[in-house]
């Protein structure tokens, strides 16, 4: 009975593991959503050299979870994320406004699909 | 994208759905393994798999299945140790598919046990003659027992009232030139007793030897090992 006792108490970590996960990732999403928004509110104002370097700054953050993000997350979608992010700053980079609201808006949903992946819904389980 | 909480769930919902399936095809799909085993052994096989062939998939996926997975068969276990009627509806219970030397149809059909099987079954266990069985038991992990009628069984020591001397278990003292310590304890005899006896067997030493056992009685048997080895 001890190491069933051990199983049901490993799985409600697992469990409890599960959950906190899910609020961290929440976290770090919102997070970065709200940098990626700020940054996009200075675009928009014709503010570019302060728009890219909010966006570093939410690069930063993002690129400093890389360890969260291997373990827990698909690296293919990683490397997506990581991939909208320079895509934008060269943009900003460049000096090409026009093209940037549709990327502000591919980097947003990527990473809010992240974090609605991890919601347990019946789309994300089957 | 899979991530942590979704793995927990879909390990359960995959599973749940295998455990019943395979409940619900019977125990002639199981051979020697008991069904949660089956369904263990099946899934884990398979994960670690796709945990190695799929770089792309975090290891922790693949590992928090595997976990869930034993958890779920010891828990399983665990419970169903301490109540035979959980343990009845979980694992089964053995069914006699012939009983008093009559065929059990019944449970031939809801065990899905063709009649060809049965006697192959039966040839395995050298029973031919089908007539000679007095029970014919499915166990639970979906091996066939047979027991023969009074009349097939052979005759033991005991019937034929013959007394025989109780020689025990062998036990290895000397396993590929190691001496088994623990083995030789038990036996009660010690490493002088052994170099004697290997000395007596024609052997410079234990190294030389591949194998000895020695059982209650005190009979040994020796094997050296073949030259160049």
């Amino acid at each position: 009975m001890k190491k069933a006792a051990a199983a049901a108490l490993i799985l409600t970590l697992l469990g409890t593991g599960a959950f906190f996960n899910v609020r961290h990732l929440d976290s770090l999403t919102q997070h970065l959503v709200c940098q990626i928004e700020a940054s996009r509110v200075l675009c928009e104002a014709g503010d570019a050299l302060a728009a890219r370097e909010s966006l570093q700054n939410a690069l930063d953050d993002w690129n400093q979870s890389e360890n969260y993000t291997h373990i827990f997350l698909r690296h293919s979608e990683v490397d997506a994320v990581s991939e909208d992010f320079y895509d934008l700053c060269s943009c900003l980079d460049g000096g090409d406004t026009d093209s940037a609201p549709g990327l502000y808006d591919k980097l947003t949903a990527r990473l809010l699909s992240i974090t609605a992946m991890e919601h347990l819904t019946w789309k994300s389980v089957f | 994208m899979v991530t942590m909480a979704v793995i927990l769930i879909r390990t359960l919902i995959i599973f749940t759905t295998l455990f019943i399936s395979m409940r619900i095809l019977g125990k002639r799909q199981l051979g020697e393994l008991e069904i949660s085993e089956l369904v263990v052994s099946v899934l884990i096989a398979d994960m670690a798999c796709l945990t190695l062939q799929d770089i792309g998939i975090p290891m922790l996926n693949g590992l928090l299945s595997i976990i869930t997975l034993f958890c779920l068969e010891l828990l399983l276990s665990g419970i169903t140790l301490h109540s035979p009627r959980l343990r009845a509806a979980v694992w089964g219970k053995p069914c006699f598919l012939i009983e008093k030397g009559v065929i059990n149809q019944k449970e031939m059909r809801r065990n899905r046990f063709a009649l060809d099987e049965l006697t192959e079954e039966l040839r395995r266990q050298s029973v031919t003659d089908i007539g000679s069985v007095e029970y014919a038991v499915l166990e639970t992990d979906g091996t066939l027992n047979v027991i023969l009628t009074p009349d097939n069984r052979p005759v033991t020591a005991g019937q034929m009232q013959v007394p025989l001397e109780d020689t025990g278990y062998p036990m290895i003292v000397i396993s590929e030139g190691t001496i088994l310590q623990d083995n030789l304890r038990k036996s009660g005899r010690d490493e002088v007793w052994l170099r004697r006896q290997c000395q007596q067997q024609g052997f410079s030493g234990p190294e030389a030897v591949y194998l000895m056992t020695v059982n209650a009685a005190g009979k040994v048997y020796c094997a050296g090992k073949e030259k160049g080895n």
